[in-house]
């Protein structure tokens, strides 16, 4: 059905989702079969609004965090994974900073998935005081011992007049390497689905589909960072 | 070979070749309008976004960009073209002037402020998808155009492409103290201007901006060390640097530091460079600032400058070949073409979105866009020319 129909479109290069790190508190904790809870945190302001299509049809929007709880749950049925999202819409990374003991305290992830930057890139914030703060994000995870999984902000071509996000993509890649953790270039995938037809993101008249069909890819995806991860720590505890 | 013919021929109108401000004399270093236009060509192709024109531009290959390039030629020939009025008009009618010209670039910027309003507004009305509702989110100032106009006037809001220009003003509205003290104590100004750029390293002050609490992207305070070092080598410091600059210890070392800077760059986009940065440096070196003009920008651009001085000499023969001619126009006429360039930028975003973005269109925008901005600057040239012939007319007759 539809699952599969979008598994096809969902092609990325394979460089992209390679994880590069193991998420070994994730692979524990599935491993040893018990609840296991992933917060992704982000900066959205519309998660799970409902909204309507031109037929005048209302549809409930699904975005990529209730994929990957979805795909996860196939693929690890014992135990049950679930996926929780805190958004802060317009938030830096720099203010994250003062809640993310608390929603790690409060969720207890075993991976928490942070989405960051876009809002630094609006306000042109300081690279440096960026990078700063996501390396003290991934510090507070870690000590709540939470596996990190960073994603760059996503590719906007209408809106690229107004703000560039390359300075803080590449921020995020280097954070990302110096702390030892995956990083998902969401940016870079969403440019080459782009490049390739995949998807028409520049369009003023989008499809209906269109959040549901990028989202479902970007969290299918994500799962094979994901798996990616915790396959690494399994084979390297051998 | 047709070089010595242009040389020949070009030699009598080139000098002459610059609009307001009065001409200078015979003898100018056409290096400056070669890359002053160069950096024009990069600054427009790198202001397109999701453009791979400009993979050809200077910042992938290394830590400085097109901007060092601009501000530091910038500031070399306002030295030397208001510092020599200085000593013909006086202090006085030549400050006017400097501030003439920032007032020029001052309503240029308000004029390409109104376009990027036009094209803001036309995106955020015509387009509607959920998928990027945070990004649109970005674009509200619009719900306040009182607040969002006033702080343009005040150039506290700079749209993204644009951030060259208000620090241009900045720069050159408080240059006659300065241009004033480099004729005086070049060296002490100098100092001076490198200990405010060390304090800014240092302390990280910067001018407020607008929305939220945004600051300046080019920070002024860093900057104007690159517009003061141009100024200072305009007036005559190029000359006293030249031991240094002919020295095979410094080529042997800017050398180096560009193919170090090559590599790190070419690390950040082509996977097979990945692991080349260890972590311990790099924990040092990044993120490279581009707002606080970074130690590592700086260097870049000494050592480029080193090497271009020493393959391209002043009276090099290819300087005045017809090739060179477009790029060196537009670097004749700095203002109008940089602006032109901003507002080709604009369109062609407009052009990549409504029409097409495959790549066929992306090398179609630049290269027309280029060749839009050398018509402009032979118009320019050309008007210049006819205008000088008139009052050459009008004093003989």
């Amino acid at each position: 059905m539809a699952a599969a129909e979008t598994g096809k479109m969902c092609a990325a290069p394979s460089a992209l989702t390679r994880a590069g790190f193991a998420l070994p508190r994730l692979a524990r904790s599935l491993e040893k079969k018990e609840p296991t809870t992933i917060l992704v945190v982000n900066s959205a302001s519309t998660a799970k609004l409902p909204s309507t299509t031109d037929s005048g049809k209302t549809v409930a929007r699904r975005s990529f965090p209730s994929y990957i709880e979805e795909t996860l749950r196939a693929r690890y049925p014992d135990g049950g994974v679930v996926v929780t999202t805190r958004s802060q819409p317009r938030a830096t990374a720099a203010a994250m900073l003062d809640d993310l003991p608390a929603m790690l305290a409060e969720t207890k992830p075993a991976l928490m998935i942070w989405q960051t930057g876009t809002f630094d890139a609006i306000l042109s914030a300081e690279t440096s005081i960026f990078s700063d703060a996501v390396g003290t994000g991934i510090g507070y995870a870690h000590t709540a011992g939470a596996d990190v999984i960073l994603v760059s902000p996503q590719y906007s071509p209408r809106t690229a007049l107004a703000f560039d996000i390359g300075a803080y993509t590449n921020a995020l890649r280097w954070t990302a390497r110096l702390e030892g953790v995956p990083f998902f270039d969401r940016y870079a995938i969403m440019r080459f689905w782009e490049d390739d037809g995949v998807f028409d993101l520049d369009t003023a008249r989008p499809s209906p589909t269109l959040f549901d069909d990028v989202h479902s890819c970007i969290g299918r995806l994500l799962v094979t960072m994901i798996v990616d991860g915790v396959d690494l720590r399994t084979l390297g505890s051998r | 070979m047709p070089a010595p013919v242009a040389a020949t021929a070009n030699t009598h109108a080139e000098p002459a070749e610059r609009p307001a401000p009065p001409p200078p004399a015979s003898g100018r270093d056409l290096r400056l309008d070669l890359f002053r236009g160069l950096a024009l060509w990069f600054i427009f192709l790198n202001h397109v976004p999701n453009n791979v024109g400009n993979w050809i531009t200077n910042r992938n290959f290394g830590f400085s960009d097109a901007t060092e390039i601009f501000v530091f030629i910038s500031g070399y020939t306002a030295a030397m073209v208001y510092g020599r009025q200085l000593d013909s008009s006086g202090a006085m009618v030549t400050s006017a002037r400097i501030l003439r010209r920032a007032w020029q670039l001052y309503v240029a910027f308000i004029f390409l402020f109104v376009i990027y309003l036009a094209e803001i507004s036309y995106v955020v009305g015509s387009f509607e998808n959920p998928l990027y509702a945070e990004e649109m989110g970005a674009l509200q100032f619009l719900a306040e155009p009182d607040v969002a106009l006033v702080q343009a006037l005040l150039l506290k809001f700079r749209p993204a492409n644009m951030d060259v220009l208000p620090l241009y003003i900045v720069l050159l509205a408080t240059f006659p103290p300065i241009l004033w003290a480099l004729k005086r104590w070049p060296d002490a100004t100098l100092f001076a201007s490198f200990l405010l750029w060390l304090a800014v390293q240092f302390l990280g002050f910067n001018l407020p901006g607008y929305p939220d609490d945004r600051m300046w992207f080019f920070n002024p305070f860093a900057w104007q060390l690159m517009f003061v070092f141009g100024g200072w080598c305009g007036l005559g410091g190029s000359d006293r640097l030249s031991v240094l600059v002919h020295s095979r210890l410094v080529l042997a070392l800017s050398v180096l530091y560009l193919a170090l800077s090559l590599a790190v760059v070419t690390s950040w986009y082509w996977p097979p460079m990945e692991g080349f940065v260890p972590p311990a440096i790099g924990d040092i070196i990044y993120p490279i600032s581009k707002t606080d003009l970074s130690v590592l920008r700086f260097v870049h651009f000494l050592a480029l400058a080193v090497v271009v001085v020493r393959l391209i000499p002043v009276h090099a023969a290819f300087l005045r070949w017809e090739l060179l001619k477009p790029l060196i126009m537009c670097g004749q006429h700095s203002l109008e073409v940089f602006c032109f360039g901003v507002f080709l930028s604009f369109a062609a975003h407009f052009v990549l979105n409504e029409v097409s973005g495959t790549v066929l269109m992306q090398l179609t925008m630049s290269v027309s866009g280029i060749a839009l901005m050398v018509g402009l600057s032979a118009l320019l040239s050309w008007y210049a020319r006819a205008e000088r012939d008139r009052m050459a007319r009008k004093k003989a007759g």
